[in-house]
C-alpha cells in the first residue's frame, strides 16, 4: 500500500546519495573487472568497495532514521 | 570467459537498479514493492556484487598476464621464452609443465597454511615498491627462493626421486626437503630469469606472451 508519510524529501535524498555511491563503486568495479591489472585492483579495493560500503551503510543509516521516527525501534 | 561475462551481467543488473533507485527513489518509496527493490537495490545487491568482484579479481590476479601487465616483469616475461634448457622458468613454461596461463603464480606463490594471503600481501607490496619510488635496478625476491615451491610438484615425481644427482655425497632427498640445500644452488639448477642475457638470447618464437 502507499505510505506518502514514510519517506520525506530529506529520506529521498539519501536515498539517492546512497544510490549515487553504490553506482560510483560498481562503475569503478566494472572498470577492474573488464581490465584487472594490479592498478585497477587496488583502485577496486581502495575505492569501489568503500563506495559500495558507504552505499549501503547510508542507506541502513536512513532506515533506521525513518523506523525511529515511526517509532518502531 | 563465460565466468567474466556472468560477472559484467550481474553487476549490468545491480548498476540498473542502483539508477533505479537513483533517479526514482520518492516514487519507489511510495510503496511496499518500490521499498523492497530499494533495499535489494542499495544493501542486498551491493555485498554481492563486491563480493563478486573480490573473487573475479583475486582470480584474474594469479594470471600470467596480470603480472605482466607491469613493464618491469616483461623481461621476467621474456625470460620464459628463452630458447635454452637450462633456465628452470623457461624449461618449465616451454614444456608446459606449468600451466601457462599462470606460470607466475604457480611457481612464486606461497603453498603453505594461507599461502594464498601471504602471496597478495607480497602483490601488495611489488605495488607499493613500483609506486613509491619505482622498483630497485635489479629486482629480487624478498626471501630465498623456497624448495617447498619446487617440491610442492617435485616430491615423490620418479624423475625427481630418482635422478642420480639427487643421491651424492653433497646432495640428497632429505636436505633437500629440509630446504639444507636450495634446489637453486650453483652447479644444480642455478639459472633462472637470466635477465641479464636476454638481449643476446634466441627466444621461442612459437608462443606469444599475454599482453
Amino acid at each position: 500500500m502507499s505510505d506518502p508519510q514514510l519517506v520525506t524529501p530529506a529520506d529521498a535524498r539519501w536515498l539517492r546519495t546512497a544510490a549515487a555511491c553504490v553506482l560510483a563503486g560498481l562503475v569503478v568495479e566494472v572498470i577492474s573487472v573488464v581490465a584487472t591489472t594490479p592498478v585497477t585492483f587496488l583502485l577496486f579495493l581502495g575505492l569501489g568497495l568503500p563506495l559500495l560500503g558507504a552505499g549501503g551503510l547510508i542507506f541502513l543509516l536512513n532506515l533506521w532514521r525513518v523506523l525511529v521516527r515511526r517509532g518502531a525501534l | 570467459m563465460m565466468s567474466h561475462l556472468l560477472v559484467l551481467v550481474a553487476l549490468a543488473l545491480a548498476a540498473a537498479v542502483a539508477l533505479y533507485v537513483l533517479f526514482g527513489a520518492r516514487h519507489l518509496s511510495a510503496s511496499r514493492a518500490g521499498r523492497i527493490l530499494i533495499l535489494i537495490g542499495l544493501c542486498l545487491l551491493p555485498v554481492g556484487a563486491g563480493a563478486l568482484g573480490v573473487s573475479h579479481d583475486l582470480g584474474r590476479s594469479t594470471e600470467t598476464r596480470f603480472c605482466l601487465s607491469c613493464h618491469e616483469m616483461r623481461p621476467y616475461g621474456q625470460s620464459l621464452l628463452i630458447d635454452d634448457n637450462e633456465p628452470v622458468p623457461a624449461v618449465h613454461y616451454q614444456k608446459r609443465l606449468v600451466d601457462r596461463d599462470t606460470a607466475c603464480y604457480t611457481c612464486h606463490r606461497d603453498y603453505a597454511l594461507f599461502g594464498d594471503v601471504s602471496t597478495k600481501l607480497s602483490g601488495l607490496r611489488h605495488v607499493w615498491a613500483h609506486f613509491a619510488g619505482g622498483p630497485p635496478a635489479a629486482i629480487k625476491l624478498y626471501r630465498p627462493y623456497p624448495n617447498a615451491s619446487c617440491l610442492h610438484c617435485h616430491a615423490g615425481a620418479r624423475g625427481y626421486e630418482t635422478s642420480k644427482h639427487h643421491a651424492t655425497a653433497e646432495v640428497n632427498l632429505l636436505d633437500l626437503q629440509a630446504g639444507k640445500l636450495s634446489c637453486l644452488a650453483k652447479g644444480c639448477h642455478a639459472v633462472t630469469h637470466d635477465i641479464a642475457s636476454l638481449a643476446d638470447a634466441d627466444l621461442w618464437k612459437h608462443v606469444e606472451l599475454p599482453k
